[in-house]
């Protein structure tokens, strides 16, 4: 072999390695500086949130922070925590400043996708060192929800609760990291002497007097009852447990009325009731009324929908007022519509009757937010139009087809 | 090869050479970095550091690359000095290196600095080569300032980042957008083509060897002559946009 043909690759062999060694020498040489530059571009950044801080340490975040906060940083002046949240979109980063005492010093948005008008309704409301969260602690912390960007909002809020959490669990203290719904699922469990049951809200076809909610446990092996904070749990069985200082006899009668309301599904509907909108009736042994319901929401009124509907289940008393209200299905829009699945909502048509129920706009416009956040009408949204249209004419056509099955006597 | 004087090396690349508005390389840099004066003034130094150095160790090395692997070999010798470049302005000139993003690391694929390495570097001695890279380095630079001082003037009513008060009200904002700059490129290459042209200079319609700028310097011209090709073959596209 000749050396000829090495020659070109111990040539290119031979220059890689003299630019490595000059790289390698470079890097040397500037990579401190470089280091430093950045190290003091962070902390400029973190004296943004927390002006008083000098010097700042980098802390670590375990897991038994909240999952959201992703960086925090101690100084003599307080913390900085850095949170990765999603709002109408994914990596808005937030930088907030707490200052020795527990309260917020100031926020700032580090990096975000929200769309621009979300963000310009939200952040220079709350960013800064005037925000509105300023000076809140952790047993204060209300979140600031604004009108039309409701996840923008609603994530920012996430964001600062968790840094006060993070403050306190920096600072050796225990904070509930759980969820309302997994403490309410524990709670449920508790109550009944079950472990790892899933429990959904019972549907209330009756009034149940005395009681706030009831709960049934996925498995069939009992019922939970809420009154105020407490859960007093009943067995498949009629066995009441953990009753502490409730009504052993409201528990009671509430179980018996429970388990004695049957629904019977009304098969010829009365001709007058809306067909479109009501897609089934059935009527309780106590003489009550429960109807299935399709509503034309955002998804069904707008061209840019897919046509689902929102199923809605609703019960009204013989007397005429809504006793339970459940959103079964829907595909509204996300941190718009949605707000139709939520307890919040429901509880608004509880105890209503049909005089209450008005439909809020005429006619939606797909160019108009026709819903301000100050109207008070039961079940309307803001920033949903389309979706507070149609929920509130379903509801009304369940109240129309109330008073024909009330005015004709209509049996099962 | 004509032998020509120091001087000449350097004024041919600021004039009847220049990489921009006669060779017309490093377009793709020069439309990005021209919205203004400070960063086209950047961009013009990093480049022509670059153009420099790699000219200088091309040529210094020039018989000792074989030829099948010159071209890897420019790359990564001209890769090496920018990425010398990207950490010191990194450590010393932080904003600078933020402004210029990710074009500074693209003066490794700029038309220009590839060229004179092929076309100049690898024939002619180290001096020469230095002189030919400081001279087609000072005329980059200048066409970058000069097409950005239009733009940035016109377009945002500034010049480097100074507000200029009566063009704030009458700023032509397209020309700072990549359909003016294309605009302003085409302005200056026809003005500079009128300049030429009246001194007899630079036959630029002509699409052979002999209406090349840099036909002096390349080994196939007289070939490409004889042979009436239109298009010189191999490596030899003098010609081609960044």
């Amino acid at each position: 072999m000749k050396f000829a043909h090495f020659k070109p690759a111990i040539v290119l062999c031979s220059i890689c390695i003299a630019v490595g060694l000059l790289l390698s020498l470079v890097n040397m040489l500037t990579a401190p500086i470089i280091q430093a530059a950045t190290d003091a571009a962070a902390n400029e950044a973190l004296l943004v949130v927390l002006p008083d801080g000098k010097t700042f340490e980098k802390i670590t975040i375990d897991d038994s922070y909240p999952a959201i906060v992703k960086e925090g940083y101690r100084s003599d002046a307080g913390f900085v925590f850095q949170m990765s949240v999603t709002g109408k979109s994914s990596g808005l980063i937030i930088m907030c400043g707490i200052s020795k005492e527990g309260k917020i010093v100031g926020t700032k948005v580090i990096a975000d996708q929200e769309t621009d008008s979300y963000a310009a309704k939200v952040f220079p409301s709350v960013e800064g060192l005037d925000g509105v969260y300023k000076d809140m602690d952790l047993s204060g912390f209300a979140p600031h929800l604004v009108a039309g960007a409701t996840l923008t909002s609603k994530a920012y809020g996430e964001a600062i609760k968790a840094a006060l959490q993070a403050f306190a669990i920096a600072n050796g203290g225990s904070v509930d990291l759980r969820t309302p719904e997994q403490i309410l699922q524990e709670n449920c469990n508790a109550a009944l002497g079950t472990t790892g049951v899933t429990f959904s809200r019972w549907f209330a076809t009756e009034i149940v007097e005395g009681i706030d909610a009831v709960y049934t446990a996925a498995d069939n092996s009992g019922r939970v009852y809420v009154i105020g904070e407490s859960f007093i749990g009943v067995k498949a069985d009629g066995t009441v447990v953990n009753l502490g200082s409730a009504s052993e006899a409201v528990i009671k009668a509430a179980d018996a009325l429970i388990k004695a309301s049957t629904l019977t599904e009304i098969t010829t509907i009365p001709e007058g009731i809306n067909t479109k909108t009501v897609k089934k009736i059935y009527v309780t042994s106590t003489g009550n009324y429960v109807f299935e319901l399709e509503a034309k929401g955002y998804q069904s009124l707008t061209s840019y929908g897919n046509g689902t509907p929102i199923k809605i289940r609703l019960s009204i008393s013989a007397e005429g007022k809504i006793i339970d209200c459940l959103t079964v299905s829907h595909a509204e829009s996300k941190g718009f519509g949605d707000v139709c699945a939520t307890e919040e909502y429901y509880e608004e048509f509880r105890g209503a009757s049909a005089s209450d129920i008005t439909v809020s706009v005429v006619s939606p416009d797909d160019h108009l937010s026709q819903i301000t956040p100050d109207n008070t009408d039961i079940g309307a949204i803001s920033g949903a139009t389309f979706t507070t249209y149609g929920y509130q004419k379903a509801v009304k056509a369940a109240f129309e087809a109330y008073e024909l099955l009330i005015a004709g006597g209509e049996e099962a | 090869m004509t032998k020509d004087s120091k001087l000449m090396i350097v004024l041919r690349g600021i004039i009847m050479e220049n990489p921009i508005l006669i060779l017309v390389l490093g377009t793709c840099p020069t439309l990005a970095t021209t919205t203004s004066v400070i960063s086209a003034f950047s961009m013009g130094i990093a480049a022509t550091v670059v153009l420099i150095c790699s000219n200088v160790v091309i040529s210094a090395l020039r018989k000792v690359i074989p030829d099948v692997v010159r071209i890897p070999c420019y790359i990564v010798i001209i890769a090496a000095f920018v990425t010398v470049v990207q950490m010191l302005l990194q450590a010393y000139l932080p904003d600078i290196y933020e402004m210029l993003g990710v074009y500074l690391a693209l003066i490794v694929v700029n038309c220009i600095i590839l060229g004179r390495a092929e076309m100049y570097a690898r024939k002619n001695s180290v001096l020469d080569s230095a002189l030919d890279g400081i001279g087609m380095g000072i005329g980059f630079l200048l066409a970058l300032i000069l097409m950005a001082t239009v733009r940035e003037v016109f377009g945002n009513g500034s010049f480097a980042g100074l507000a200029i008060p009566f063009l704030q009200n009458y700023k032509i904002s397209v020309l700072v957008q990549a359909p003016g700059g294309f605009f302003v490129y085409g302005a200056m290459i026809a003005l500079m083509n009128l300049i030429t042209a009246k001194q007899g200079g630079v036959k630029r319609k002509s699409f052979s060897c002999e209406g090349c700028p840099s036909s002096g310097h390349c080994q196939q011209s007289t070939a490409c002559a004889s042979a009436g090709a239109v298009k010189p073959t191999g490596d030899e596209n003098h010609n081609e946009e960044a």
